[in-house]
């Protein structure tokens, strides 16, 4: 067996081309490996990480209006329908609402309770209202920014339904 | 002197040694990599359980507001991409699975089901869940308390 030495210039006792060229081929193989694992790992932590950000802000986001809508109900408001964007009602003589205005989720609670919540990571909320004789039904569509391969972004929208019911909260 | 030089020659490493370990390190960054890949199909598949449990609330809530089969409609309209089909179900699409609704609202029933790009499924419930009978047992439990 030839010996593969550090001493590379000694032709007589080193490697031979076509051992050479294995090792060269393998060293290759395990830097290509390599750089696809750290590059792979880091972009699927990358967006994973993302997608955990964005789904809890929109979970949050969710809790928040329901929260709201609950709220309205347990203090008998009134007239609450969506109204430019925002959910409107109205606690006695008292106006209240909810809005998404510039990367921060606004809620008034009440006269004296008011909040604004940091949404950063969220593009745009959209509210729509629907109601029949019986019911009323308020469909909130989150739109926000995920993280792709690349360095790309997607868009991602997410819509949830929220059905007020006196029945449910009291 | 020249002692050392003939140990320091004879301190190489052999052809099969270093292919040997080459492989080795091919093998480890092999499985290295196939687990990065398995944790993305993970992270996909919870992602489709995500959606799947975002669209079952949306329907219920929906279903659970129209009184009517075209307010129904309506409403799913706004939560997705519903089309409704020759069979009068309504279906959405998706990038990894295909959900289709049933109702029928003159017994209020719904029947939700979603299956994978290869019709395999992966939810389905229907709505009002269906009364599962106690056992003796646990009916024995609930007289003893």
């Amino acid at each position: 067996m030839k010996r593969f030495k550090h001493n590379f210039k000694s032709a007589k006792t080193g490697a031979t081309l076509s051992e050479m060229c294995v090792v060269i081929a393998l060293v290759a193989i395990v830097s290509v490996s390599v750089v696809t694992f750290a590059s792979l790992s880091s972009e699927v932590t990358k967006i994973s990480a993302s997608k955990e950000m964005a789904t809890e802000r929109v979970e949050f986001i969710e809790d928040l209006i329901e929260g709201w809508v609950e709220n309205a109900i347990v203090n008998n408001a009134t007239d609450l329908k969506v109204q430019d964007n925002k959910i409107v009602a109205k606690i006695e003589e008292d106006d209240i609402n909810l809005y998404f205005l510039n990367g921060n989720l606004k809620a008034k609670f009440s006269a004296e309770n008011e909040s604004s919540f940091d949404c950063k990571e969220i593009k745009e909320i959209r509210f729509e209202e629907m109601r029949n004789e019986k019911d009323l039904i308020f469909f909130c569509t989150v739109t926000y920014e995920l993280e792709s391969a690349n360095n790309k972004k997607v868009e991602k929208t997410n819509t949830f339904c929220i059905n007020p019911r006196l029945d449910d909260i009291v | 002197m020249k002692n050392n030089k003939t140990l320091k020659f004879k301190k190489g490493i052999t052809i099969v040694e270093a292919v040997i370990t080459l492989f080795l390190i091919g093998i480890i960054m092999v499985s290295a990599i196939s687990v990065v890949l398995m944790s993305i199909d993970v992270e996909n598949n919870s992602n489709v359980a995500v959606e799947l449990k975002n669209s079952a609330e949306n329907i219920l809530e929906c279903f659970r507001f129209a009184q009517t089969e075209e307010e129904f409609e309506t409403a799913i309209k706004k939560c997705g991409n519903y089309i409704k089909n020759v069979d009068g179900n309504f279906v959405l699409i998706g990038d990894n699975m295909t959900i289709t609704v049933t109702t029928n609202f003159t017994e209020k029933t719904l029947k939700y089901s979603a299956v994978d790009s290869q019709s395999e499924e992966l939810y389905s419930f229907n709505f009002p869940y269906a009364q599962v009978p106690l056992t003796d047992d646990a009916s024995q439990e609930g007289e003893g308390e």
